[in-house]
């Protein structure tokens, strides 16, 4: 029989979509507990500096239940990475685990303007404002280095021991780049440089934490890791694991940034501490200022091409400002490596990973993609036309192809089994016209396309990469899918639900999603690296399977017929040739646990452990109007096509590629961190830290290729975070088309525009 | 010193004693836990905390809680109480909702100004949103479910 | 918690009660009208609050070829009024491209006009168009044209005290027009630069007279007298007033800072000028 897909592939309700648009939805900053306290963190005004003393006579007004220090706080070291040690050991064999583990809970030497330096809890948020007010830290103001430049210079401060000089550096190769030099025909090199990037969730950073008498302490927090909060809380604060529950109520965006792992932490150790609910939040300056951001970085290429544009050769070398800790810094950095869809036969990548002192710069949507890939393909785009090649034509000739090996792990035995990007610049290439003569210039205007192609990864293609889920069918039928995957928003409990109800033959319906309560649901590494349709729906897929075959034994004992002339489908047990109906499920399941005679509760878990790691693929292609007289660069039509395995949710593929469109254009055009010499974040609100708003979009038409992945579930990939990559370079290829001027330092804001437009007159 | 106050929000009569100093927003979500409507950046930039006031949408972290008194005022809470709102159906329907926190804020600005603007165009309701940011959807399918809320509102065809 | 040391919260019902209150309170006391500008932060100095929206300030009327329009009426009321639409164009324009449509709902023109921030949008327009400025103060009503007005950033000539109560503009009249042009980061912005002019066409389509104001590129607004003399007697179009608007040069001041540098102001306020010189000539000539 040839099953149709009753859930895969279509547009279903989320699971919370009318919760929140009811206002129904409880988010970790909805949570007001009685008897809770406010803590307010007390952030130090220098960017280096040593605490010598605190007084807080003045500051323990009524009202005021605590305040903590540095004296107070265990001295356990952790990343802020979140990451489990393995991994972190992991990233840089050659630098011991205490310059990877770098962060203490309150340090006595701060390493960023803004970094903690006391915690006042209060019955209110006023009390403890005014206690914040009152309290008096006596600093000895440190030198410090802000910028790369800086933090290099020999005569500037040491801000992290362990390191050569402020650089951590990495490196990576393929092949013999020397060689393939000496082979090419044609040489290029060109730099870029990008800037930092605020996620900018739109529910501030918020944890509440619930002590309790028997030593259980419960946090709700805005976190994407829920259980590497856990394993860090246990470790720092010497809590065995069972006695901590860590629950992600709905979660007002994630984007990376709540992988970030500190203001948890803070908050269990100050709820402990006082022995009372407390709850933390940080105000939009504080998450803007001193959480985490995109990391900005120096891009150099040179390129090596034979005549006919066969890529021989190809070089990266990086400067990353990683701020002052460790944290994510190495990951995002050489994952700039292998973001790579060609088929290049020798490669060499070089990075520094520089300290600074600023607050570390982290995980955000594309990992170090974004920025990587702006510098290709503008380099590319280059490239091309100085080949006088057809810019789509030059991409072809080198992109990887099903059967080569993944391009996304530079060592290993992983063979590309599905790619769609040949699809992608067709079907988008003809989607905006890419071939049709330009739009004449209109006045002070001109107009031009561009594009970009990019891949990204399903999960975190390094090992361990694992998610695992709790299938339960209760005796009616219904299921409670148990899983850790926290929701960010981006729709992974739907998508799971709808691969549970598929795999188990019931209906979308039927299924309730329970998620990241680490006291419930089963374990998962957390929603990052774009792996939950991927890894966390092949352990849904499973853990369903598991169940699915119990349900079967037990129709067969009630029908008397063999297990394996029987499947499900639609909430319904069926011939497995004809699909037939038997029985009901939620009969079979009401058999099972009442009037069997070897009765069971129909619960299965199930791990799933990716060895593999198949990319997604876009090509995405941009008409933009440049005005010559203002700088302004608009985005006017923008087609995104894309290979995401089988699509799931098709509309939620959609959302997903839109909400990277719009903070793509954001990276492209108009965001950025200004730092002054101090260390000290000047754009510090929405007023002037610039994100998209609705006029700011092009008319947008996303394609979803037709794909399938052999190892994902019911086929699908991925696509959370592939979007943002080819975002800025098809922007800025297509205002190369328009006026003639390659712009190389986002953002190009329009004053930027303007001052390369009047250069060159 | 405290003042009384009172007014109406989603029909219902309340009655606070306030401090001075307190915004609408804080009113409605501490005092009296409608916590649909956010403060995302407190200082009247994001539109998450918008709510109706008077027929109006405004800001309620901007809005001094002294000037509720004598007001009528429609949170989202009070939107969509037996059945949904138009708008909240396009917006679950369209999935123009992902995590939801910009939701409540954007679907009062959209009422707003289809009470005032019932045939938009597209670019008129992208503007009627521009006091609302959203981070997630770009806000592709949030305007698209304006306009096809607007639609269903004129007594148009469910699409 | 914002204005956490405000303790009094006034909302007289007269103008002569709001007066009483302000000179009588013995601490730090503010006027309050939409609060869009006030509630962005917490003003720890300030004890109380004197609300206005009771004073019945609200209100566009002509009366003899004047515009008045009362200090508390909101921008949103303005950028839908059809008499501020045909008298006074710019500042409609101004009104729609002020904050967005849930501020515009609260904030005033007299909070706008007060605030003095010099990117205020109402402010260019206001100076185009010659506006005077009606104050209640202890000593009786006071009247202020706008170069008296404005002192600096955040300072106008108001005394605590004093309330602004109305602005008088001259309505547009036969082969008058106003403008109004803006730019900022993206669509949704304070004024990087912003632009008013005012122009009044003979019959045979030569400029009568003309008045640009500069906001956000000096202290206070400021007026380009050099470039509205060149204007005087001349036919616009694209070209001339692209050599005419190098001009602007002499009346503003820029500064770099984090929103846009000196030099981007500077070339941003010649090419709105030109924008808004011929969008207000070719309405002008239009309603000659």
């Amino acid at each position: 029989m040839n099953k149709e897909y009753r859930a895969l592939t279509r547009n279903l309700e989320r699971a919370d979509a009318r919760d929140k648009a009811t206002g129904a939805a409880t988010y970790t900053s909805d949570l007001y507990l009685p008897g809770m306290l406010i803590a307010k963190l007390v952030r130090c005004p220098y960017a280096h500096a040593r605490i010598r003393n605190i007084d807080k006579s003045e500051a323990m007004l009524p009202g005021v239940a605590a305040i903590l220090t540095y004296e107070d706080a265990p001295r356990v070291k952790y990343s802020t990475a979140g990451y489990p040690k393995e991994t972190i050991r992991g990233i840089a064999t050659n630098v011991p685990m205490e310059y990877l583990e770098d962060k203490l809970l309150l340090d006595p030497v701060i390493r960023y303007q803004g970094e903690p330096a006391a915690i006042v809890v209060a019955e209110s948020e006023d009390s403890a404002e005014e206690a914040a007010r009152l309290l008096k830290i006596d600093y000895e103001a440190l030198p410090h280095a802000i910028t790369i430049e800086e933090a290099i210079d020999p005569a500037s401060p040491d801000i992290h021991p362990g390191t050569r000089h402020n650089i951590l550096d990495a490196a990576m190769s393929k092949g013999d780049v020397e060689k393939g030099f000496a082979e090419a025909d044609l040489i290029f090199e060109d730099s870029f440089t990008t800037q930092p990037q605020q996620h900018c969730c739109m529910e501030s950073s918020c944890s509440v934490a619930e002590p309790t008498p028997s030593g259980k302490i419960t946090l709700w927090s805005t976190t994407q890791v829920p259980y590497h909060i856990r394993r860090d809380i246990s470790e720092v604060l010497g809590i065995p694991m069972h006695k901590i529950r860590v629950i992600k109520p709905a979660l007002g965006g994630g984007f990376g940034e709540r992988q970030m792992v500190e203001n948890e932490l803070l908050c269990v150790f100050t709820a402990l501490k006082v022995n009372r609910p407390v709850r933390m939040e940080m105000s939009r300056e504080e998450n803007l200022s001193f959480t985490t951001q995109r990391h900005p970085s120096k891009i150099r290429l040179k390129t090596g091409v034979k005549r006919d544009g066969r890529i021989v050769a190809y070089q990266i070398h990086v400067q990353t400002n990683a701020g002052a800790y460790t944290g994510h810094s190495p990951y995002v950095t050489k994952a700039m490596c292998t973001k790579n869809p060609y088929d290049i036969p020798n490669l060499k990548f070089d990075a520094e990973i520089v300290y600074t002192n600023l607050p570390d710069s982290g995980a955000y949507r594309g990992y170090g993609n974004p920025q990587i890939s702006f510098a290709r393909e503008s380099h590319f785009d280059r490239i091309a036309r100085e080949l006088r090649m057809d810019p789509i034509a030059f991409r072809k000739r080198n992109l990887v192809k099903v059967g080569q090996p993944n391009p996304v792990a530079l060592k290993s035995d992983w063979i590309l089994e599905s790619c769609e990007l040949e699809q992608c610049l067709d079907q988008g290439a003809e989607a905006i016209g890419y071939y049709e003569p330009r739009r004449p210039a209109a006045g002070r205007k001109v107009y031009g396309k561009g594009f970009a192609a990019a891949l990204h990864v399903t999960g975190t293609s390094a090992c361990p990469d694992f998610s695992s889920a709790t299938v339960v069918m209760n005796e009616d039928g219904t299921v409670e899918l148990l899983i850790g995957s926290p929701d960010l928003g981006q729709g992974s409990d739907t998508a799971h639900s709808q691969i549970c109800a598929d795999t188990l033959g019931i209906r979308y319906e039927d299924v309730h999603v329970l998620s990241a309560d680490t006291d419930v649901t089963s374990f998962d590494m957390g929603s990052y690296a774009s792996r939950q349709s991927y890894v966390g729906g092949n352990a849904v897929k499973l853990a369903a399977e598991k169940v699915k075959a119990h349900v079967l034994n037990y129709a067969a004992a009630m029908t008397g017929q063999l297990t394996g002339n029987l499947d499900t489908d639609n909430g319904w047990v069926v011939r497995r040739e004809n699909g037939r109906k038997v029985v009901p499920i939620k009969e079979v399941a009401y058999y099972a646990m009442y009037l069997s005679p070897a009765p069971m509760y129909l619960c299965e878990s199930a791990s799933y452990s990716s060895l593999n790691c198949p990319p997604a693929f876009a090509a995405h292609f941009a008409e933009v109007e440049v005005d010559r007289e203002t700088g302004e660069v608009k985005v006017l039509n923008y087609v995104a096509a894309h290979d995401v395995g089988v699509a799931v949710n098709p509309r939620m593929v959609e959302g997903q590629v839109e909400g990277c469109l719009c903070q793509g254009i954001g990276l492209t055009l108009t965001e950025d961190m200004i730092y002054d010499r101090e260390g000290r974040l000047q754009n510090r609100n929405f007023t002037d830290y610039k994100v998209p708003r609705a006029l700011d979009m092009p008319q947008s038409k996303i394609l979803i290729v037709d794909s399938y992945e052999p190892s994902g579930p019911f086929g699908a990939k991925s696509v959370g975070e592939m979007a943002v990559a080819p975002v800025p370079a098809a922007i800025v290829n297509a205002i190369y088309d328009a006026c003639g001027l390659r712009m190389r330092d986002l953002p190009i804001t329009k004053d930027k525009m303007l001052q390369a437009l009047r250069q060159r007159q | 010193m405290k003042y009384d106050i009172s007014f109406i929000v989603n029909g219902r009569r309340a009655e606070l004693s306030v401090a001075p100093g307190r915004t609408l927003a804080q009113l409605l979500r501490e005092d009296l836990r409608l916590t649909g409507g956010k403060v995302a950046c407190n200082i009247g930039d994001c539109g998450a905390c918008t709510v109706i006031m008077n027929g109006k949408a405004v800001k309620s972290c901007l809005v001094p809680a002294m000037k509720a008194d004598g007001a009528d005022i429609l949170t989202i809470e009070g939107l969509g109480q037996e059945k949904l709102h138009p708008l909240q159906e396009k917006f679950v329907e369209l999935a123009a909702i992902q995590c939801g926190y910009c939701t409540p804020g954007l679907i009062m600005a959209a009422k707003a100004f289809l009470d005032e603007n019932p045939a938009p165009t597209e670019e008129e309701a992208r503007e009627a949103i521009g006091g609302n940011i959203c981070r997630c959807t770009g806000y592709v399918k949030p305007v698209e479910a304006i306009m096809a809320a607007a639609e269903v509102l004129r007594g148009g065809r469910e699409r | 918690m914002k204005q956490s040391k405000v303790k009094e919260y006034f909302r007289p019902e007269s103008v002569a009660e709001a007066l009483r209150i302000l000179s009588g309170y013995p601490g730090a006391i503010r006027v309050i009208a939409g609060g869009t500008d006030l509630f962005t932060a917490d003003h720890l100095d300030m004890e109380a609050l004197l609300d206005v929206d009771k004073l019945g300030l609200a209100y566009v009327r002509e009366e003899a070829g004047t515009l008045h329009i009362g200090a508390a009426t909101t921008f949103a009321e303005i950028a839908k009024s059809p008499l501020i639409r045909e008298k006074f164009t710019a500042l409609q324009e101004a009104a729609r491209q002020l904050a967005d449509r849930s501020t515009r709902n609260m904030a005033t023109i007299g909070g706008n006009v007060c605030t003095a921030l010099p990117s205020g949008d109402a402010i260019a327009p206001l100076a185009a168009a010659g506006a005077r400025f009606l104050t209640a103060t202890p000593a009786g009503e006071k009247r202020y044209g706008v170069e008296d007005f404005f002192l600096g950033p955040r300072r106008t000539v108001l005394e605590k005290g004093d309330i602004l109560t109305e602005i008088q503009i001259p309505a547009c009249g036969a082969g008058e027009a106003t403008a109004f042009e803006k730019m900022g980061r993206n669509s949704e912005d304070l004024a990087i630069v912003n632009v008013a002019v005012k122009v009044r066409v003979n019959a045979d389509g030569s400029v009568a007279a003309a008045a640009v104001a500069h906001g956000a590129v000096a202290p206070t607004v400021v007026r380009s007298t050099a470039l509205e003399q060149a204007l005087a007697g001349k036919k616009l179009c694209e070209d001339c007033l692209d050599e005419y608007c190098q001009l602007v040069d002499q009346a503003i001041a820029p500064i770099d800072n984090i929103r846009a540098t000196a030099a981007y102001r500077r070339e941003c306020s010649r090419v709105l000028t030109k924008r808004a010189l011929l969008r207000a000539y070719e309405a002008a000539g239009r309603r000659a």
